[in-house]
Parts: structure tokens; C-alpha cells; sequence
């Protein structure tokens, strides 16, 4: 057994005796949200007692720790970006027949060594942390008498951490257990999820999933700005701190990805394509393919279409065949 | 938009909120009841300041007879799960002169009728101060309240305006309430520290404030010229109420958790509830423990937030864990428990003593009358609308 195996499964066990000797929330609230808001309120604290700052830090700490999982997931997706091309050769080499299409796309991520599921699994992992960095943001804020009655049985016996309670809710403009009133926090927060989101969507070829990515990259930054303006405004600067570190990470392992990019055009329907009986079918075919092949690295590169360049290209590639025959 | 996708967004959407701010506890303020007159006033979670008759004969029965419903306060927004200003009171009210003052948690105080029960005025007259959850006193014609926007405010209840000098300005929210002694009034901040001040004008009796090393929330309590006061630095002080220094010969006493209800005075013993699930009897001379409940040995009740009640020699908490629990003052030996659990609860509100009678506001939004000898339940009845 490999030694991330075992360490895997020994968490796993503790977490399980952890759940059924506490109970699931409070096991909850022991190993991951305590310690959070902990550590927040001890940050605040260090930080000249600005929660803004604490919560800045504690997204950028996080981020940090959750590297190795971040780094996991991007290459994992880059990878998956990189095969669409292949892809799409597969679904319209054996679109009708959906058994050999299976067969296929497996044996392409074995030749690859690519998983399908190597990015769900660290994306799994982080969202637990996420919600906790979460929870930990509107419990240590405890806005509410009821909310600091309750932070006080969540405090570890600290002088430095009870004496930082209630924490200064004032940062910048923003009052970070207001929402903001000004508008500025939801649309930074709406904009950086945007960028964020459409550097890492993966192209497909796949008309569904095309329509499925383009309702994504607008309802989602639309749905957290709207919430930015209901929401403390805590909660959004921990939106757009992270979703700042995310495109930064994103832009040092796969550069811009789709973000200048226009979005590929969907396949063809495999009924309407040429037929490949036909010497003239398979021509078509073929340039169809090749078309599609050089539009999808394009894009999974991250390169906008140049028309300029392309049209370079072209005429070196002429020059060069009219070299060869004279 | 196809159903799949409208059904991956509103999974989405639901999702988040589920894990989101949503997970917030739903407010359960904690007004505490009020007697004057053989009538019991108090607010309620959903703003309401309710009138009860207290009957005795044939038998021990609280009638409601007419309420005031506090208007909801500005601030929320649409699927808002963050705190705005509910219109909820964690005020207890206080009654003088045939009216009845109350701060409600929307930033408003108000002055009710206290036998028709309707408003006489509301300060400020438009619009909102800051929160307000400690409780009004009134002194000399003055009503005097904290405000979470850091103020206390002086209000002449004749020209419903602000008394001259005020308000004072703390560099923190005010919860506390405040307690006004032989012309000065004395309030906590959450900016730590204990502020002395003028009654009539604001201005400041000692030379600087007390300063804690932790927010204050707690209500003082004055005796012997002697400030008793806990913070949420999880110590609890005696100030010389005249120089607003530590009382000579007292040394602090540190507990495990925050200070958050008023001390009360039994002979030479301060006793106080603390939110560590303890209750402690400290030497009114040199802070030294003279008895805890339960002892140390002996685990903790659950955390105790609200004033307690003295009444004769039993000195009565009530409890986080929906206990009301009576110890004998001189000893804390338990004299008796009161389980209010059901349905579940939590006594967060400070206690009201009465004659024999002490009563209880619970988070299950009903009120209790137990008697003192045995702590049985007279009566009790839902605040709820």
C-alpha cells in the first residue's frame, strides 16, 4: 500500500471516530471550524485588530496550504483541455456508435495517462475547506448578541483571542458585517469570478457542454454578485481575494486559457458530415478534422485567433511547398 | 435554458445557501421581564411589548391585556441571511411613572403607555440610532441608554430631547446597561473600558476611564463605593467608585469564559454567573473565591449570560443549558433546579424577583413564574404571536 493510501485512509478513520464520538456538526465544528476562527481572530489580532487584513491573510494562508490540491486540479484540467482536440476526433470518427466511443476515449486517457476524475478529486477535498473558511468568516464577525454568545463556547482558552472579541467590523469603506452599500464589492466580485471562471473553462466540442460552460460563466458571477449585495461584506472580500489568488494561480500554470478566446465552434452533426465511403467524403472529412484539430489547440493554448499570424503561416507553408516543387 | 441546467442551477444556488451564512442561529432575543403594579411587562423576539395582569385568586394566572408592536427597522436586503435590524427587543423594560422604556434592537427607544399600552413618543422621533441591546434607566427625569453606534444618550423624558452634554461618545458599541448612582452614570463599552460620568452633563468624574483587557457587556453593580464589574477578558474587577481605580487589597478573579450579566450583592460576598457554566462567590474585600457552583471538580452548568435574582437569602440563575437554578447565597448549596426544557430552551434573559415569585423569560418564547421555596411552576404563558 502507498504511503498517500495509507495516510489517505488513516484520515478517513479518524474523521469517522471523530463523527460518531461527537456527532457529525460538532466533529465538524472540532476539526476544521474551530480552529479556523481561531486562528482568524488571532490573525485579527497581529494584523493592528483590522479584520479585513485577517481575512485577506487567512484566504492567502489557505490558499497556500491547499497548493499541492490546487496544482493537482489545474494540471489535471489542462491535461483534459489538451485531449479535446482527440476528442472530438473520437466522437466523429465513432459518434454513431456509442459502445466503441466509450471504448475509445478510455483507452485515449490510458495512452495519456489522464484521468477523467483527476480534477474532481482535489476540487472534493478543497470544498470542505472552503465552506469552513466560510462559516469561520460570519461566526468570528457575530453580529448578532446570539452570535457572540455563541462565539465565546467556540474560543479556545487564549487570553490574546478573548481579548480581541468582539472583532472591529470596519475596513476601507466597508463595514464587514454590512453588505456594501456602494456596489464596488459585488462588482469586483462578479468580475474577478468572470475572469476566473472563463480562463479556466475547458473548450468542447460538445454543443452541450458548450451551452452548459457559457450558462455557467454568466450565472455564477451574476449569482455572487447579486448575493455580495444582501451578504456581509466580509464574505465578499473573501470572494474577491480568492477569486484574485485563483486567477493568478490559474495564469502561472495554464496562462490566459480561454480568456481571449471565442468560445469553438460546435462539431458537426455526424449525420450531416461527408460520408467517409466516398474518396471525396474522406477529403472533406479530413480537412474538417484538421481544421477543428488546429481551432481546439488554439484554444486550448490560450492563443487568440491571429488572423495576421495565420495568414503568415500560410504563406510560409506555400512558399515552402513551392520550394519543394518547382 | 434547458431543465437540466435550470435544475444544476438551482442545485447550485440551493447548495450555497445551504452551506453559506444560512447556518446562522435564528435570533432569540432575550428581554427580560419587568413588575411593577401587579402587571409584568415584556419584549419579545418579535418586537412586541406585551402587558400582563398578574391575578392570584383562585390561583396564580398571567392575563395578557394589551401589547405595542415595535415597527420593523431599516436595513436586510433580499435573500439576505446576514443580521439586519429586526424589530426584536433584547431590552428589558423599565417602568416608571405609569410608562414603560424600552430599546429595541432596530435602533429605536420607546416610551409606551403602560396601561393602554399605546406610544407616547420614540427616540429619535425619525429614523434610527445604532442597536440597542442593553436596557434603559431613568433617573432625575433622565432616561439614559446605550447604542451599538457607541453612544450613550441622555433623554429628558419631558421634552423628549437630548439631556446637555450628551450623547457621550465611547470609541466602541455600547450593549451594556447602564447604572446610574448618586448622580453619575456609569457604563461599560466594547471599546474596554468603564466610563464615570456626570449625570446632568456628561462630563467625566474620573480622571481616565477603567481601562480591561476586554470588551465590557456587563452592567455594573455599585456597593459599598465599590464598582463590581466583569469583562469579556474573562476577569472580573472591583474599581473605586470614586477614582476609578482597582479597589485597593482586590485582587481581579479570572474565570474560564466572559462576564456578561451583573453581579449581585449578598452581605460581604459578590456573587456572579459566568458564561464558563459557573457561578461564583467572591470576598467583596479581596476578590477570593468563597464558593463556586458547581465546584471546580464537579463539571459546570451551561454558560449563564442573564442577572441573576436575589431573593431573601436564595440567590436564583437561570442557564444556557434551560435550567433555572436557586443555591443558598451564603453556602451555594443547591436549594433546588428547574428544568424549563420543554420544549427545548435556553434562560438567557435576566430574572425578575417578586414577591415570593421569580420570573423567567425563555427562549422557547414563554414566561414562568416559579415560586421560590421549591421552584415549582406557578404558571406559565407564550409570548409567541
Amino acid at each position: 500500500m502507498s504511503r498517500n493510501r495509507l495516510i489517505v485512509i488513516l484520515v478517513a478513520v479518524a474523521l469517522v471516530v471523530l463523527s460518531l464520538s461527537y456527532g457529525l456538526l460538532e466533529a465538524w465544528n472540532l476539526i476544521l471550524l474551530q480552529p479556523m476562527v481561531n486562528f482568524l481572530i488571532l490573525l485579527s489580532n497581529a494584523l493592528f485588530s483590522n479584520f479585513g487584513l485577517a481575512i485577506i491573510a487567512l484566504v492567502i494562508i489557505v490558499r497556500l496550504l491547499m497548493l499541492p490540491l490546487t496544482l493537482r486540479q489545474l494540471r489535471s484540467t489542462k491535461a483534459m483541455s489538451a485531449l479535446q482536440s482527440k476528442m472530438g476526433e473520437l466522437q466523429k470518427k465513432y459518434g454513431k456508435d456509442k459502445q466503441k466511443l466509450q471504448q475509445e476515449i478510455a483507452k485515449l486517457y490510458k495512452e495519456s495517462g489522464v484521468s477523467p476524475l483527476g480534477c474532481v478529486g482535489p476540487l472534493v477535498l478543497q470544498i470542505p475547506i472552503w465552506v469552513a473558511l466560510y462559516q469561520s468568516i460570519i461566526r468570528s464577525l457575530a453580529t448578532t448578541p446570539e452570535d457572540l454568545l455563541g462565539l465565546s463556547q467556540r474560543l479556545y482558552s487564549l487570553s490574546a483571542v478573548h481579548q480581541a472579541v468582539p472583532l472591529k467590523e470596519s475596513f476601507l469603506w466597508l463595514n464587514l458585517a454590512q453588505p456594501d452599500g456602494y456596489f464596488i464589492l459585488a462588482i469586483l466580485v462578479g468580475s474577478s469570478m468572470w475572469v476566473l471562471q472563463k480562463m479556466s473553462t475547458v473548450p468542447s466540442a460538445d454543443p452541450r457542454q458548450q451551452s452548459m460552460s457559457k450558462m455557467m460563466l454568466w450565472m455564477m458571477p451574476l449569482m455572487f454578485a447579486f448575493l455580495t449585495l444582501s451578504f456581509p461584506s466580509g464574505l465578499a472580500l473573501f470572494w474577491v481575494v480568492s477569486n484574485i489568488i485563483g486567477i493568478v494561480m490559474q495564469y502561472f500554470i495554464t496562462g490566459w486559457g480561454s480568456l481571449f478566446a471565442r468560445a469553438p465552434a460546435p462539431a458537426p452533426q455526424v449525420a450531416k458530415e461527408p460520408s467517409m465511403e466516398t474518396l471525396e467524403g474522406a477529403r472533406q472529412e479530413d480537412k474538417l478534422a484538421t481544421e477543428r484539430v488546429k481551432q481546439q489547440e488554439r484554444v486550448a493554448h490560450g492563443k487568440s485567433r491571429d488572423k495576421r499570424k495565420d495568414r503568415r503561416r500560410g504563406r510560409r507553408a506555400g512558399a515552402r511547398k513551392a520550394r519543394r516543387k518547382p | 435554458m434547458k431543465p437540466k441546467a435550470l435544475l444544476l442551477f438551482a442545485l447550485l444556488m440551493g447548495g450555497f445557501l445551504l452551506l453559506s451564512g444560512c447556518l446562522y442561529a435564528s435570533p432569540r432575543d432575550w428581554s427580560g421581564p419587568e413588575v411593577a403594579d401587579d402587571t409584568l411587562y415584556v419584549g419579545t423576539i418579535g418586537g412586541r411589548v406585551i402587558r400582563y395582569v398578574l391575578l392570584s385568586d383562585p390561583e396564580p394566572l398571567a392575563v395578557e391585556q394589551g401589547h405595542y408592536d415595535i415597527a420593523v427597522g431599516g436595513g436586510g436586503g433580499f435573500l439576505s441571511c446576514a443580521p439586519a435590524t429586526p424589530a426584536g427587543t433584547y431590552s428589558t423594560p423599565f417602568v416608571a411613572d405609569g410608562v414603560v422604556y424600552i430599546g429595541a434592537y432596530n435602533g429605536q427607544v420607546y416610551a409606551i403607555d403602560a396601561v393602554n399600552m399605546t406610544k407616547i413618543w420614540a427616540y429619535p422621533a425619525e429614523g434610527y440610532i445604532g442597536s440597542i441591546v442593553g436596557s434603559p434607566v431613568v433617573a432625575d427625569g433622565i432616561l439614559y441608554i446605550g447604542s451599538s453606534d457607541g453612544n450613550l444618550y441622555a433623554i429628558d423624558i419631558e421634552t423628549r430631547r437630548l439631556a446637555w452634554g450628551f450623547p457621550f461618545e465611547t470609541g466602541d458599541d455600547i450593549w451594556a446597561t447602564p447604572l446610574v448612582h448618586d448622580g453619575v452614570v456609569y457604563i461599560g463599552s466594547f471599546d474596554h473600558r468603564l466610563y464615570a460620568l456626570n449625570a446632568t452633563d456628561g462630563t467625566p468624574v474620573w480622571e481616565s476611564p477603567f481601562q480591561t483587557d476586554g470588551a465590557i457587556a456587563a452592567t455594573p453593580l455599585i456597593d459599598n463605593d465599590t464598582i463590581y464589574i466583569g469583562s469579556l477578558d474573562r476577569t472580573f474587577y472591583a474599581v473605586n467608585a470614586s477614582t476609578g481605580e482597582v479597589k485597593e487589597g482586590f485582587t481581579p478573579f479570572q474565570a474560564g469564559n466572559w462576564f456578561w450579566g451583573q453581579a449581585v450583592a449578598y452581605d460581604d460576598t459578590i456573587i456572579v454567573g459566568c458564561l464558563d457554566g459557573r457561578v461564583y462567590a467572591l470576598d467583596a474585600e479581596t476578590g477570593a473565591r468563597k464558593w463556586s457552583f458547581p465546584e471546580p471538580d464537579k463539571g459546570t452548568v451551561g454558560a449563564i449570560r442573564g442577572d441573576p435574582a436575589l431573593v431573601g437569602d436564595l440567590v436564583i440563575f437561570g442557564s444556557e443549558d434551560g435550567k433555572v437554578y436557586a443555591l443558598d447565597a451564603g453556602t451555594g448549596a443547591e436549594r433546588w433546579r428547574r428544568n424549563l426544557e420543554e420544549p427545548p430552551t435556553q434562560v438567557r434573559a435576566s430574572l425578575c424577583a417578586g414577591e415570593g415569585v421569580v420570573y423567567v423569560h425563555a427562549t422557547n418564547q414563554r414566561i414562568y413564574a416559579l415560586e421560590t421555596e421549591h421552584g415549582d411552576v406557578l404558571w406559565s404563558v407564550s409570548t409567541g404571536e
